[in-house]
């Protein structure tokens, strides 16, 4: 797992619109009786980095399930620019350019990497030459790997394929949750190099992390979600401290 | 909480042990794999009778595998499993419960088309045989002696009921249940689930019981009453492994801790021990001294 | 030697067949997660529809299999998908096989109104002629079969390996939400699955039926010709296409051979027996190869509403009742007869296939395993029922009872270790297996049938059809007394946390293996004292009494009205014995729309609560504080149960 990861070259900046911002307007959410989310406001600034804090169970992924269209709120809205996401499905929302990668499984462990990135062309306008070009400059180790099942590689490949994704689908929106979950810290502090430029490309990011430093040395803007309530929000450097006590209260 | 407990690093098989007498439970070099990733890595642990031994981590450390390896539901590619002296590392699940093994859910596994009674019922028909429920009448299955509310049935009981049923009842006024032993289970809201859940392990008499997340759905009030019951098993001789997100809680009541992160477990101690060990809060924060993260750079 | 090779490549054109039919079955449900009990069926409708458009209507065989392979299965599996299996996603393991069986009989219900059974289907050869090879004759034909079983192969290859669509179908295997955040939508690729599925099943169907030459086709044997593809499937896990493949011309291969070696050696009449029933065996014996499934905690909560129990006083009176109503009844009907069946039998039979339906209560209903062989154990009680003490004895009832429970632990033990879905495999396969090989023997029941007398107690005499109706209706309200007491009992709280959470039923330190076992055997009993009883009732038991396909039909009625209680297994028993009577034509139709109707409706009519609170069977006193739960206690999305009769 600790093996040194060569310091992907980031593809060029595409040119682009300015990216929709996100607004989370009261949401409530539950998995069937449970209620997770107990009211959520929340308002991620167009092409910022916005870093979502907490402890486990406190409703972090479960708010970008509902962002990303997978869950709907029992109450509230999510609105994506000025689209809300109401009922559109996931992948409507994947094709007009929200990408999610969910917590630890964003590639199809069954498939070689080649296969896997096959399926990034759903997102549409994308040739698979364009994506296997694209993704290969940035992590040339997975070219080595094209013929390989992505389930049988070790936790970091795994992550770079599930986020490059991210890299060549050009989306506007980037949901990610627990980027860093099960790998070294050498290799999840290039994960969040990488995010640090897809922001430079102007992106909205929102992403939900356990590794706060990590996910602070990028943020523009922080909240602490606990108990399904977001608890503060503010300054990244301002959340640290509270981000500490949050987990390990007590 | 208990300042006898100088163990060294918990884990080392054959370790010194902290309590008296044999641990209850003993894991030694486990590992999982699913598929290229590790689960669980060379875990060693260690769980005595007397105490509550907590087993904390990130989300995705491997707290509910090693469960799922102790309770036998998830074979493991190595290592052993001992519960107390024998090695159950190859033995069905239901012949672990029938030593004394008991646990709990993350997520819900109750019987939800029968009443809390009833599930707690099974659990108590599982363990204790008819020529023994005699005994109930006086006791609870996890105490010898007189349990408070014995003699004929828990207060409320109707004086017809069973002596099954009313021991059933009781254990569910031990939880915090009392009088609601006639709701369906799947109708109930998730912290009293969660209570039945615990009821109905009690209900076995068990030497070792496995909670995962209990506290998780619980009201500040019922979160302290759990951490009560939880000490006073452990009083009582039973061996509790704890796995709580409610840190409050694991601080309060356990007497000694694990901390599980990559399927590796990185620290053990007491809980003053692990508030202050930097490893333990590198694994929850990432403030790792590797981490170079050089900020917006594009 | 030269014969050696002519069985080989028998085996080899047979196992082609099979093998198509297989991986249609491992596409769909590797896609959908949903096993096509109607993979055979739909396989059906393509050989009739082939034999209506080039025999019936002349048209040039080539736009016929166009007609069916690309444009009726296609949209046929389209439709399915959409319309009954899309809002499956996420159903309990017995509500997909139940809607698939629907499926079946649907299927099996239209063939026999569009080509009656009487008729004769003989089709010729799609290209005629033969040749030598290696001193062997061989037919164009079947060089055709094992062609396309070929090509069928490689285009399947390139399809998942090198197209988009065939990787995503993939891909829907290891994350359909992954897929979704790709872009991709898992439902259509789901659709693409039944779409694939049917249009392999419709083009086995058609190979298939070109090698019935000699003895035309006919519905149930064009329906079962694929169960051999089951077995195939089976061995391939349900998800390899290679394995399946292989082991589909394994089969091929194991039959001709024992066809050709082992059969001379045994009489003809058994020799018949085994060749019909050798598809099932395989399917049994490729079950019992699998490995063990291994317990998950799955998180999963009831949430379906729980129909009330009757105590032990209620259920009393409401059997006292029954058994009153019963009584008026026959007095009433003493002598009427409906299509020139007298009511009375009509009656009696309702009553010994509630006894039956009572069963499948305590297994589907209570510990959630599908058994569809129960009128095996139905037939073979009856079959007890005539021979043993000479027919019409107690022992007969009793020995019926007991081989019954023997069979029936037998069936269930290599079984137990499997998934739902397999071992609802396994009794299907014992269930056509025992139809097929045992109830189809002229030595058993064919010709006239087996005669049974009426039932002779020590003083007491039951040949009236008065008094026989009587008795059967105490066996039934005894049954129903029974089920219910085991319900009430330790027992009966075991099956259903079994059924609620197999994983927490393990760690409490209960035996899974074992309480499914016994579970079987008591269900396996009943049914056998059921067909004893049927048999005194009508005297004359016959092969068609107990058919495989009725079976299923009679499994479909239960769980539409309710496999959970008691009042549900009069109603289905009464529905089954009323359209045999009045409408037998119909008789799959309507337990198929009913099935697929109340797809969504986890417990039957009667789980239906308006309809609960508005007809309500009379001997129940609604009672607000037993069982229910406190208010307040839950969420309205649950809620409390609704009031079933018992």
């Amino acid at each position: 797992m600790t093996e040194p990861v060569p310091v992907p070259s980031l593809p060029p900046p595409l040119p682009g619109d300015r990216p929709p911002g996100i607004q989370v307007r009261g949401v409530h959410a539950a998995y069937g009786r449970i209620e997770v989310l107990h009211g959520v406001d929340l308002t991620v600034a167009a092409g910022s980095v916005f870093a979502l804090l907490g402890p486990n169970g406190g409703g972090k992924s479960t708010l970008l399930k509902v962002i990303g269209g997978q869950l709907r709120p029992t109450r509230g809205s999510v609105t994506i620019g000025d689209q809300p996401v109401g009922r559109r499905s996931v992948e409507r929302l994947a094709r007009t350019g929200l990408c999610s990668i969910p917590e630890g499984r964003g590639v199809f462990p069954n498939l070689t990497v080649r296969e896997n990135l096959r399926m990034w062309t759903y997102r549409g306008h994308l040739s698979m030459r364009t994506v296997e070009e694209r993704t290969y400059a940035a992590f040339p180790r997975l070219s080595e790997r094209r013929k390989q099942l992505a389930g049988s590689m070790s936790g970091g490949e795994q992550q770079m394929l599930a986020i490059s994704r991210a890299l060549v689908t050009d989306p506007s929106v980037l949901l990610l949750d627990e980027l860093s979950m099960g790998l070294a810290p050498l290799i999840v502090g290039e994960l969040y190099e990488l995010v640090a430029g897809l922001s430079g490309q102007g992106m909205t990011i929102l992403l939900v992390e356990q590794f706060v430093s990590a996910a602070l040395a990028v943020a523009d803007r922080a909240a602490i979600l606990v108990h399904g309530r977001i608890e503060q929000e503010g300054e990244p450097h301002r959340m640290a401290e509270a981000a500490l006590g949050a987990y390990l209260s007590g | 909480m208990s300042p006898a407990d100088q163990g060294g690093p918990a884990g080392t098989a054959g370790a010194a042990a902290p309590g008296s007498g044999p641990a209850a439970l003993s894991v030694s070099g486990v590992s999982v794999h699913f598929g290229g990733v590790a689960a669980l890595h060379a875990v060693n642990l260690e769980v005595w009778p007397g105490m509550v031994t907590g087993l904390i981590g990130p989300n995705g450390a491997g707290k509910t595998t090693l469960f799922n390896v102790i309770s036998g539901l998830q074979e493991p590619d190595r290592g052993t499993v001992r519960f107390f002296s024998t090695d159950v590392t190859r033995m069905r699940p239901h012949r672990r419960a029938r030593l004394g093994l008991a646990r709990t859910f993350q997520r819900l596994e109750l019987f939800g088309s029968l009443s809390a009674g009833e599930n707690v019922q099974v659990g108590l028909e599982s363990a204790v045989k008819w020529w023994q429920w005699r005994h109930l009448r006086s006791s609870l299955p996890w105490k010898s002696g007189n349990a408070p509310g014995g003699g004929d049935g828990a207060p409320g009981a109707d004086p017809g009921t069973s002596v099954v049923v009313a021991t059933a009842q009781r254990i569910l006024a031990e939880v915090g249940l009392g009088g609601r032993a006639d709701e369906l289970a799947s109708a109930m809201p998730t912290g009293s689930a969660r209570m039945v859940e615990l009821a109905r392990g009690l209900a076995l008499g068990p030497k070792l019981i496995l909670l995962d997340e209990p506290g998780s759905g619980l009201d500040e009030a019922e979160s302290s009453a759990l951490g009560d019951l939880l000490s006073s098993l452990a009083t009582g001789g039973m061996a509790v492994l704890l796995v709580e997100h409610d840190m409050e809680l694991v601080m309060r009541i356990c007497d000694r801790i694990h901390v599980l992160d990559f399927g590796e477990v990185i620290a053990s101690g007491t809980p003053e021990e692990i508030r202050a060990d930097p490893l333990v809060q590198a694994a929850y924060l990432g403030a790792g001294p590797n981490v170079a993260v050089t900020g917006r750079s594009g | 030697m030269t014969s050696f090779l002519q069985y080989t490549v028998f085996g080899v054109i047979l196992g082609a067949g099979f093998a198509i039919a297989a991986t249609g079955l491992v596409v769909t449900y590797t896609t959908s997660g949903v096993f096509n009990f109607a993979q055979g069926a739909v396989g059906m409708i393509a050989a009739f529809s082939y034999w209506e458009l080039v025999v019936g209507h002349h048209v040039p065989v080539l736009v016929a299999l166009v007609v069916i392979l690309l444009v009726g299965a296609p949209v046929a599996g389209a439709v399915v998908e959409r319309v009954f299996m899309r809002r499956l996603h996420g159903a309990t393991s017995e509500r997909p096989i139940m809607v698939t069986l629907g499926l079946t009989v649907i299927l099996t219900g239209v063939a026999t109104i569009v080509w009656p059974p009487s008729n004769q289907y003989q089709l010729a050869p799609i290209v005629s002629g033969t040749f030598r090879l290696v001193g062997i004759n061989l037919q164009y034909q079947q060089l055709l079969t094992i062609g396309i079983a070929v090509v069928l192969v490689v285009a399947l290859r390139f399809l998942f390996y090198s197209t988009r669509t065939g990787v995503g179908l993939r891909a829907v295997v290891d994350d359909p939400g992954l897929l979704a955040m790709a872009g991709a939508s898992p439902n259509v690729m789901s659709q693409y699955g039944w779409i694939l599925g049917f249009v392999m099943a419709a083009l086995a169907g058609v190979l298939l039926a070109l090698t019935q030459e000699q003895s035309g086709i006919s519905i149930t044997a064009m329906t079962l010709l694929v169960v051999n593809g089951y077995a195939a499937a089976v061995v391939g896990r349900l998800k390899s296409i290679p394995v399946t493949f292989v082991a589909a011309i394994g089969i091929g291969l194991a039959e001709e051979y024992i066809i050709y070696y082992a059969l001379p050696h045994v009489s003809q009449s058994l020799s018949s027996d085994i060749t019909l029933a050798l598809p099932m065996v395989f399917l049994f014996v490729a079950l019992v190869t699998l490995p063990s499934v291994r317990l998950r905690a799955a998180g999963r909560l009831t949430t379906a509403r729980v129909p009330r129990v009757p105590g032990g006083r209620e259920s009393l009176i409401g059997g006292a009742v029954f058994v009153a109503v019963a009584a008026v009844f026959a007095a009433v009907f003493a002598t009427t007869a409906v299509n020139s069946v007298p009511m009375l039998q009509l009656g009696g039979d309702t009553m010994t296939l509630g006894m039956v339906a009572l069963s499948l209560v305590l297994l589907i209903g209570y510990a959630g395993q599908v058994s569809l062989c129960q009128f095996s154990f139905m037939g073979i009680g009856a079959f007890l029922m005539g021979k043993v003490a000479g027919g019409g004895s107690l022992l007969g009832l009793l020995a019926a009872a007991g081989v019954c429970a023997l069979l029936g632990a037998l069936v269930a033990l290599p079984t137990i270790r499997l998934r739902d879905l397999y071992f609802a495999l396994a009794t299907f396969a014992f269930a056509d297996a025992v139809d097929q090989g045992f109830f189809g023997d002229a030595r058993v029941y064919g010709g006239p049938g087996v005669n049974v007398g009426r039932i002779v107690l020590p003083g007491l005499s039951f040949g009236g059809d008065k008094s026989e109706f009587l008795l059967v209706t105490v066996f039934f309200v005894l049954t129903a007394l029974l089920v219910l007491a085991i319900r009430r009992s330790l027992f009966g709280r075991r099956l259903v946390a079994m059924n609620d959470s197999p994983a927490a039923y393990a760690t409490i330190g209960l035996d899974l293996g074992f309480t499914k076992v016994a579970v079987f055997a008591i269900a396996a009993a009943m049914a056998g004292v059921a067909g004893g009883l049927y048999a005194t009732v009508n005297q004359t038991v016959g092969t068609s009494d107990f058919e495989f396909f009725s079976g299923i039909i009679f499994v479909l009625f239960v769980t539409v009205w309710s496999v959970r209680t008691v009042s549900g297994a009069f109603l289905a028993a009464l529905t089954y014995v009323l359209l045999t009577t009045f409408w037998q034509t119909g008789l799959g139709l309507v337990a198929g729309a009913g099935i697929i109707l109340i797809g969504r409706a986890a417990s039957g009519i009667l789980g239906i609560e308006w309809l609960v609170t508005t007809f309500r069977m009379p001997w129940v006193r609604r009672r607000d504080d037993a069982g229910a739960p406190a208010a307040g206690g839950g969420s309205p999305a649950i809620g409390g149960e609704a009031r079933v009769a018992g």
